[in-house]
């Protein structure tokens, strides 16, 4: 997949109708190319030009900006084509760049360029695009920060210590008769530890990590016919999943991604909880109570209009108070009960007329922002970041243990074999060390133009 | 072979086992094999490969277990891993023990003879011609000249030239390797004063607590796999430490050092610095460690280990004199610095074979290293892919993971040199397997299969072989019972840290040890205590050797390939790596880049496939 010594180009904005279109070109002929489809001589550095694309017979008004590499995205020579932003418009001035020469571009490669030239590490690159895709304010803030190389830096500190700690066990052992003690046990453990503790902090806890890269799982349950998937499509303005008045509709979960004040939210919408006789219904309603039971939220959904059966706040027993949601819905109808004995906040909310809806967004919002969150700034929450790192964890948790278990008497070759896993994981990470198939992984995810 | 010191005696040796006949040019047959700094042999790492030095059926080991005067195993505190045995020397024992083993065999021929320049037919080497301008004819040339390519030594302000006075030694030769375009860099090493045994009170000084005497092992560990006998201890050694009057003598003369007035230009080794330097770069250090080693049982020279330098003679005494217990001390010959022209070995092969001379060796000092341990490995290399090279077979090349002589390889022709390079432990990745116990089973039977080891050596292989397979069914089948009285196998009580397998001989297991050496129980106890780190080890070879047998080709450009720097096109170009593996290790090669050269392989290595397909 890496060929890097010709001109890409690509539309560098998403697809469909919009103001306006830009279309972007890196490599040795960019400039050319610039030249041929406007027939102007020459471009001002990093200044936006007006000129004239001629794609077939129609004259396109564009701006264009050209960037001499190294200093440029790419760190090759880019042309940044800004025009009206209608899709035909934008593919034709594409190919007239292919006919000039250039090659379409595959998603990511824009990206791979600037990591092959050393303008940014890999920690980076997979920033850029986890910038790109970020859906919540958290998710934005992480990939910035990411991109301006705090985790790079963060990381790069880490290895550093424990590449002071290498050199000075192999100064020791490649210089046993020199007079000098270059490191005692204590000081060795100790450092150890410190860098355990720093990594335990990146690494934060699964749940958090995954809650942060795909949302908090918030669960919609309750009997059937209660108005679930009513409220899921409301929540979600979306007629997402089907609404019938049968009771037992929706056997399968649902699931969408939505920000609610500002807080990533995966909500699932599941099957009634009854005692079910169809096959695939009793499946549904396993699986739903299965996934309430993992929800960092639970939204429970009454029937305000029928009075309550034996088993509708169960759920509440299986769940602290502080991670469910009491929802009495229908309350555009009659009620048939007013108060509940329940330490969970109950919201009235009628589905269908939209009372309450938002309401009950904010109240989501707020309990999962009542979790600690803080800490989250730090969590690397990048899969293949994380498993780098808990790699390296394993091998400095090996290195604690096997000092603790032998003590002094522990030669300094084997803590030294542990230090260099970890150091290898480290540099895994942030890309000193990479292999084809992973680049290719990292940067076969991207958008096209980035 | 050009050259009788370390290097040029061991290529000899090997070669002669190979081909019919060896000739090597020395200018003095007393010179041959001599140790012109310290009296050792063997150290950290040093002393791992002298022990692949044997088991490749080298001279060293055997040497200096016939005869060395003190046998230690340093870092005995630490890992097997790093256990590396050290010996000093009786110089002039060594060096004859040597001379008549190579005067001995009858291929070689020794000629005193000054190699004026090499015999060349296009680029392929063909003989050598001497001052007296009659030639050698030959198949292959070995270059082991040493410090003597315009070798200078220093003294204060005093220069002469390195060779026999009167006579510039190996200046035509040193002309006409840069004349061939080969690449030419200059380098510094240096040696302490010696000082006269008779002018030095040891008894007294010991008993004045001045000097803490220092004894070998006991029992001692010989070097050679072949050694069936403990060697003795026969002689000691002295520490002492520096002192601020000493330090004081350094700074108020500091001007007249070579190393400091700008007389020497060649680079220095970091890890061995001069006294000059000791004093001048670590100024709150008001002391430094001192060795006095003997340098024979009978000779009068001791070697004053920790203290070479290049100030003028009047100042060195000066300095031994205002050291504690060297107050009468007669300095029998100064110390100096040698300043001496080596070819960077980014211009060999791996095989230590010239790239672009057919036919030419390099081995040595003329690479770039120091030590008599690094010139033996290299000679034995050299010497072996020479004569190989004469049969038209194939060559040898030893790779990082099997040994110190393929990490040494490795590291002079991937990365070249800015100092004199000595091997340390940390330069090997794999290093828990590339221990001392184990050289003869990493290499042995590489040695015997091109022709290097013979019957009797090989058959103490195949012997060893059976004895760790008995010892292995013994510790599997034997039953031990644990402190809190269970019963266990011998091997799993072997891998309490309280266990080693001494101890369960004297507990009644029948292991056997397999002669003065105990190799096979530092094997078996290294295997089974640390079988979890040698298994990740293992692993991480096999993933080498896949980097390694990604070849480039010989014809490969680097240049033009896109998202290489300028910088990196040139280095690659220079050295020129032969696999995707050494690829990776020249200096400044970024991952990017060696996916980008990875790719650029692998498409044209799909192109080359597709090239048939077409024809049909």
């Amino acid at each position: 997949m890496f060929s890097t010594d010709d001109t890409i180009v690509a539309v560098a904005t998403p697809a469909g109708h919009a103001g306006v279109g830009v279309v972007r070109l890196s490599g040795p002929a960019s400039f050319g190319i610039a030249t041929a489809l406007t027939h102007r001589a020459s471009w001002q550095p990093r200044r936006a030009t007006r000129a004239t694309v001629h794609v077939a017979d129609t004259p396109a008004d564009t701006l264009i900006t050209c960037f001499p590499g190294p200093a440029s995205y790419t760190g090759e020579d880019v042309v940044e084509i800004a025009a009206h932003g209608n899709p035909l418009l934008l593919a034709a001035i594409v190919e007239r760049a292919v006919e000039c020469g250039a090659r379409p571009a595959r998603p990511g490669e824009f990206t791979l360029r600037a990591y092959v030239r050393g303008k940014i590490d890999l920690v980076q690159a997979e920033a850029v695009r986890d910038l790109i895709e970020a859906s919540s304010p958290a998710q934005l803030e992480q990939a910035a920060r990411q991109l301006e190389g705090s985790l790079s830096a963060r990381i790069m500190a880490l290895a550093s210590e424990l590449r002071r700690l290498e050199m000075l066990l192999e100064a020791s052992v490649d210089f046993p008769d020199e007079g000098y003690r270059f490191v005692d046990g204590p000081t060795v453990t100790a450092a150890l530890e410190g860098v355990r503790r720093s990594m335990t902090v990146l690494l934060g806890d699964d749940a958090r990590a995954a809650m942060l890269r795909h949302g908090a799982t918030v669960v919609i349950t309750g009997a059937p016919n209660v108005g679930k998937s009513s409220l899921f499509n409301a929540l979600l303005a979306s007629d997402r999943s089907i609404v019938t008045p049968v009771p037992g509709t929706t056997r399968d979960l649902v699931s969408e991604r939505a920000v609610f004040g500002g807080v990533l939210v995966r909500l699932v919408d599941s099957a009634g909880l009854r005692d079910a006789d169809d096959v695939v219904e009793a499946e549904g309603v396993r699986r739903a109570s299965v996934a309430a039971a993992s929800a960092d939220l639970l939204v429970l959904v009454l029937d305000r209009s029928q009075p309550l059966g034996e088993a509708s706040l169960q759920p509440l027993r299986m769940m602290p108070s502080r991670r469910v949601l009491v929802v009495a819905n229908k309350c555009d109808q009659p009620a048939a009960w007013l108060d509940l004995d329940v330490a969970a906040s109950v919201l009235s909310v009628s589905a269908t007329a939209g009372d309450g809806v938002a309401a009950l967004g904010r109240a989501i919002a707020e309990s999962l922002r009542a979790t600690p969150a803080a800490e989250d700034r730090e969590i690397v929450s990048n899969p293949r970041q994380r498993a780098a790192l808990r790699e390296a964890v394993r091998f400095v948790e090996h290195a604690c243990a096997e000092i603790d278990q032998q003590g002094a008497s522990l030669p300094e070759e084997f803590l030294l074999e542990d230090l260099r896993g970890a150091l290898t994981a480290l540099d895994d990470l942030v890309g000193r060390r990479s292999t084809e198939d992973l680049l290719g992984e990292i940067f076969g995810t991207f958008c096209i133009g980035k | 072979m050009i050259g009788g010191g370390h290097a040029g005696c061991e290529a000899a040796w090997a070669a002669s086992k190979l081909v019919r006949s060896v000739v090597l040019a020395t200018l003095s047959r007393e010179s041959m094999a001599t140790m012109p700094c310290n009296p050792a042999i063997g150290g950290t790492a040093k002393g791992q490969l002298v022990r692949e030095i044997d088991a490749l059926g080298g001279l060293m080991a055997e040497a200096i277990d016939a005869t060395g005067i003190q046998f230690k195993v340093l870092n005995a505190s630490r890992g097997p891993a790093v256990w590396a045995p050290r010996a000093q020397a009786d110089k002039a024992r060594y060096a004859a023990w040597v001379q008549a083993r190579i005067q001995a065999t009858p291929t070689v021929q020794v000629v005193e003879a000054q190699v004026a320049r090499l015999l060349l037919s296009g680029n392929k080497v063909t003989g050598v011609e001497f001052v007296d301008e009659t030639r050698c004819l030959a198949g292959a040339v070995v270059i082991t000249t040493g410090t003597f390519l315009n070798g200078v030594v220093h003294v204060g302000d005093s220069r002469r030239p390195a060779g026999r006075v009167g006579e510039p030694p190996s200046v035509h030769l040193g002309e006409q390797l840069r004349a061939l375009g080969l690449r030419v860099g200059r380098l510094k090493t240096g040696t302490p004063p010696r000082l006269s045994r008779r002018t030095i009170d040891f008894d007294r000084c010991v008993a004045d607590g001045v000097f803490h005497v220092e004894h070998g092992d006991a029992p001692t560990v010989p070097l050679s796999f072949l050694t069936e006998r403990a060697p003795e201890n026969t002689a000691a050694c002295w520490r002492l430490s520096t002192t601020k009057q000493s330090h004081d003598l350094v700074r108020s003369s500091i001007a007249a050092s070579p190393l400091y007035n700008g007389q020497i230009e060649g680079i220095g080794p970091r890890y061995c610095p001069s006294f000059e330097d000791k004093v001048m770069r670590f100024p709150d250090r008001d002391r430094h460690l001192l060795v006095l080693e003997p340098e024979g049982l009978e000779a009068d020279e001791i070697y004053v280990n920790g203290l070479s330098m290049s100030l003028p003679q009047p100042v060195q005494e000066a300095i031994v004199r205002s050291l504690p217990g060297l107050e009468g001390a007669a300095v029998l010959r100064p110390g100096y610095a040698v300043e001496y022209d080596f070819v960077q070995p980014t211009e060999l092969h791996r095989t230590l074979a010239c790239r672009h001379f057919q036919g030419l060796f390099l081995a040595g000092q003329i690479n770039g290293t120091s030590g008599y341990e690094e010139a033996a490995g290299q000679g034995l290399i050299a010497g072996t892919n020479a004569a190989l090279a004469v049969l038209g077979r194939d060559l040898i090349e030893i790779q990082r993971s099997e040994g110190y002589l393929g990490v040494m390889a490795d590291d002079l022709t991937t990365q070249g040199c800015v100092e004199p390079y000595r091997l340390f432990t940390s330069r090997a990745e794999f290093r828990l397997h590339l221990r001392a116990d184990n050289a003869d089973l990493r290499l042995t039977p590489l040695g015997r299969s091109i022709g290097l080891v013979d019957d009797l050596r090989w058959r103490a292989y195949e012997a060893r072989q059976e004895r760790m397979q008995r010892n292995g069914q013994t510790l599997r089948t034997t039953s031990v019972s644990a402190p809190s009285g269970a019963t266990v196998t011998a091997e799993a009580a072997l891998r309490w840290q309280t266990v080693s397998a001494r101890s369960l001989i004297a507990d009644g297991v029948a292991l056997e040890d397999g002669g003065a050496a105990g190799h096979d129980l530092a094997t078996l106890q290294t295997e089974v205590k640390y079988a979890g780190y040698l298994r990740r080890q293992d692993a991480e070879i096999r993933r080498a050797r896949q980097a390694e047998h990604q070849r480039i080709p010989n014809e490969f450009s680097f240049v033009g390939l896109p998202g290489l720097s300028a910088e990196l096109t040139q280095r690659l170009s220079q050295v020129r790596p032969e696999s995707l593996g050494q690829a990776g290790r020249v200096p400044g090669m970024t991952p990017a880049a060696l996916v980008l050269l990875h790719a650029v392989l692998s498409r044209r290595h799909d192109q080359a496939d597709a090239i048939p397909s077409r024809t049909v």
